[in-house]
């Protein structure tokens, strides 16, 4: 009996062993085996003769299809004349691909280069388990290609934009690489990092999507390309917005929205004058990312804030002289002159049916995308002598008809707590 | 006896140096002492030119074979002998003017500088001028009471706001006094004072007055043009009456310079925000203005009738957008297809 019980722990040591060394590969064979189908990723820009930007990337067919960041070759999408992408094998080897797709949402691109390395990374949509081993290569700062020991953390949640946490250290120069679970299947695309060793990656399956639609689709502007991505993906995420009811809370004696959809960020705090002259609540929700289009170009992104004064010692006047203080500066400030036209504004009173408010509605265009608006919307309560709430609402990149729908439910959804 | 004619010398900038009163002719002119009019001017000779009265009773001036010669008036060309109606004879670096007893002359002026102008701003009363300037303080420390939000302290306010305002006037008002000590002979420091006082208090309340309008009429360009005018108003008051107080000129000149000098100002202000406001900002510019809700004049529309406006904003971003012609696609010739 007991020498039964040995064999068969020794049995299932022996299985579990050759199991694991039939399908799991080591840092090392996974990086020699794939040392031709990882590349650097090399932006020059032409007139200086000198490189821009360096990155990463990987092919993932023996034709020479390789994936890397959008943002890697932004510059190359955006100004073919005055820049190059370079690709720089294990070798030395140098070839210059051409950019044949990008997902600006999902911060992808695909480039084409003459042929293929023999063996090119899978990508691979399979469902990972939380702390599965995830291997991130790339180069890091230029230093050399390297292999980043990290686990699996989960998809964010509550993320406008679908990434997988990477509990590892990803740096600069390694955006764009594969990140390869224990059996070599690229499962993630390195994109980004929030520092301290939390690493953001690109879901595989974006990358599968880009490789599909490159083969079927029909050739597109760059241009059209990129107000056609922008447009669904402002339909997209303010379809959520649109479908449901705000939901609201309460701030001081009012009702505002609160966190309106899943992947918004909120934060609050409060600030009372030293001798207690008035107090401030404030509450900033954010959708934290964008959609980077540019260096000094992006968009898609929800941005509010609300804030709650009250006062028991000053009077009407002094109290509406905090009030103005207050709402003059309530708006971030961001966008180029070469991307968006001046905000054109237009104040009133509105009772919007529970409240009274001074409101200010702002909206601004789009220069390279026609039918991409920013709307802002700043509006204080005008009730009481010695109280109220102020609010600012910065909405970017979406449809008029969108927006509007939007910021007129946003409004309507500031009332009296009662 | 002849009527009495009187010579005058003058000198290059026509400031009469001699006159001479003659009551026969000829007389002879020259550097000689034996002249009838000695002329102290190097380039005239001892004996220049003598004046005559002919038969027809006119007065001509001959020239005496002299180095220099006699010119007429401004005239460039030298000539013997010269008709003297009305036109200065002109010899050496002199000229001499003959005048008639009969000449009309200007009224005389009015001494600007010692002549009490009543009902005219600032008032000359010490006592007054003081009141107003204590004044205006007083309105400053109310309002900036009023626009404080955190506790008040009036003397932290009247060291670190109202000081700095009271320098400035001073400055201010000196030099305007300066100017007053030289071209009137006095120094007039507290009227100067009491006018860019009373502008300033002026234009403020104007200002504060026209905020609670345009919160309240949530309605800011009518407004605005009032303001306008009257900084323009505020602004050439302040150089006429200041004015007033340094020149002897008459009144109507005085308002017309200020109004130039407040218009060209003014003028000015308005071209550099026209400037600043075409340039490109990352953030909007809305109405701040924030008052109790007792200041609220307009009844509030609805949800629905404010978003009308949008398609105004609407019409205005396209406006912008076609118009400058920068709607340039990005720059590519497209993706190579597969």
């Amino acid at each position: 009996m007991k020498l039964y019980t040995a064999l068969s722990v020794l049995l299932a040591l022996f299985y579990c062993a050759s199991s694991a060394a039939q399908s799991s590969y080591s840092a090392q064979e996974l990086f020699d085996r794939y040392r031709d189908a990882i590349v650097q990723v090399q932006i020059t820009n032409n007139l200086s003769g000198e490189r821009s930007s360096l990155g990463s990337g990987f092919y993932v067919s023996s034709e020479g299809l390789a994936v890397t960041n959008y943002h890697v070759v932004s510059a190359v999408v955006q100004n073919p004349d005055d820049y190059r992408v370079e690709i720089i094998r294990a070798d030395g080897g140098k070839e210059r691909p051409e950019v044949v797709g990008f997902d600006l949402i999902n911060d992808l691109a695909l480039l084409r280069t003459g042929n293929g390395p023999a063996t090119p990374f899978n990508l691979d949509m399979h469902p990972l388990h939380k702390g599965a081993r995830i291997l991130s290569l790339g180069n890091p700062n230029d230093l050399g290609m390297t292999v980043v020991n990290g686990s699996y953390s989960g998809n964010l949640e509550n993320s406008l934009y679908e990434r997988i946490h990477f509990s590892g250290a990803i740096n600069q120069g390694m955006s764009g690489g594969p990140a390869l679970d224990e059996l070599g299947n690229v499962i993630g695309i390195n994109v980004a990092t929030s520092g301290n060793g939390v690493g953001f990656l690109i879901p595989a399956k974006f990358g599968v999507q880009l490789v599909a639609t490159n083969a079927t689709r029909h050739p597109m502007s760059v241009r059209e390309s990129i107000e056609t991505q922008l447009r669904r993906n402002q339909e997209r995420f303010m379809e959520v917005l649109l479908s449901e009811q705000l939901p609201v809370s309460a701030l001081g004696d009012y009702r505002v929205p609160d966190k309106i959809a899943p992947f918004m960020h909120c934060w609050g705090d409060s600030d009372k004058e030293k001798k207690g002259m008035y107090e401030i609540v404030m509450r900033v929700c954010s959708s934290r990312q964008d959609v980077f289009i540019d260096d000094e170009y992006s968009t898609g992104k929800i941005y509010y804030s609300h804030r709650y004064l009250r006062s028991e010692e000053l009077n009407a006047l002094r109290f509406s002289a905090l009030y103005q203080n207050s709402f003059s500066d309530s708006l971030p400030n961001e966008g180029e002159e070469e991307y968006l036209t001046n905000f054109h504004c237009s104040d009133d009173f509105v009772d919007n049916g529970s409240v009274n408010l001074k409101t200010s509605l702002c909206l601004r265009g789009h220069k390279k995308v026609p039918g991409l608006f920013d709307w802002a919307l700043v509006a204080a309560t005008i009730e009481k002598n010695r109280s109220g709430v102020q609010t600012s609402l910065l909405l970017t990149g979406v449809s008029y008809e969108n927006g509007r729908k939007f910021v007129e439910k946003y409004l309507k959804a500031i009332t009296w707590k009662e | 006896m002849e009527r009495v004619a009187v010579v005058e010398v003058c000198d290059r900038q026509g400031t009469v140096i001699d006159r001479l009163k003659v009551t026969s002719f000829p007389l002879t002119l020259g550097r000689a002492w034996d002249n009838d009019l000695i002329i102290d001017d190097p380039y005239v000779c001892p004996h220049h030119c003598t004046i005559t009265r002919n038969e027809a009773g006119e007065l001509v001036a001959h020239d005496l074979g002299s180095i220099n010669g006699i010119y007429a008036g401004a005239e460039p060309k030298r000539v013997s002998q010269i008709k003297l109606d009305g036109k200065p004879l002109r010899l050496g670096h002199t000229s001499v003017r003959l005048r008639l007893p009969g000449e009309p002359l200007e009224p005389a002026r009015l001494d600007a500088a010692s002549f009490h102008r009543a009902g005219e701003w600032p008032p000359r009363s010490l006592p007054i001028n003081i009141s107003i300037v204590l004044l205006a303080a007083l309105v400053m420390m109310i309002t900036g009471y009023l626009n404080s939000y955190t506790s008040f302290d009036s003397g932290r306010y009247f060291f670190s706001e109202q000081l700095p305002v009271v320098i400035a006037v001073a400055g201010w008002a000196a030099v305007w006094s300066m100017v007053s000590r030289i071209t009137l002979h006095r120094f007039a420091f507290f009227s100067h004072v009491t006018i860019l006082v009373s502008v300033i208090l002026a234009l403020y309340l104007a200002d504060s007055i026209l905020d609670f309008l345009k919160f309240g009429y949530a309605l800011e360009w009518p407004f605005e043009i009032v303001s306008r005018l009257i900084s323009v108003a505020g602004l050439t008051l302040l150089f006429y009456w200041s004015l007033r107080l340094s020149s002897e000129q008459g009144r109507r000149r005085l308002l017309a310079i200020s109004v130039v000098i407040a218009l060209s100002i003014s003028g000015l202000v308005a071209l550099d925000e026209y400037f600043d406001a075409k340039e490109f900002s990352a953030s909007p510019t809305f109405s701040t203005l924030l008052k109790p809700p007792a200041v609220q004049m307009v009844k509030s529309k609805s949800v629905e009738g404010f978003f009308a406006s949008a398609e105004q904003l609407r019409d205005e971003v396209e406006t912008e957008l076609g118009g400058e012609g920068n709607n340039a696609p990005f720059q590519s010739a497209g993706l190579p297809s597969e």
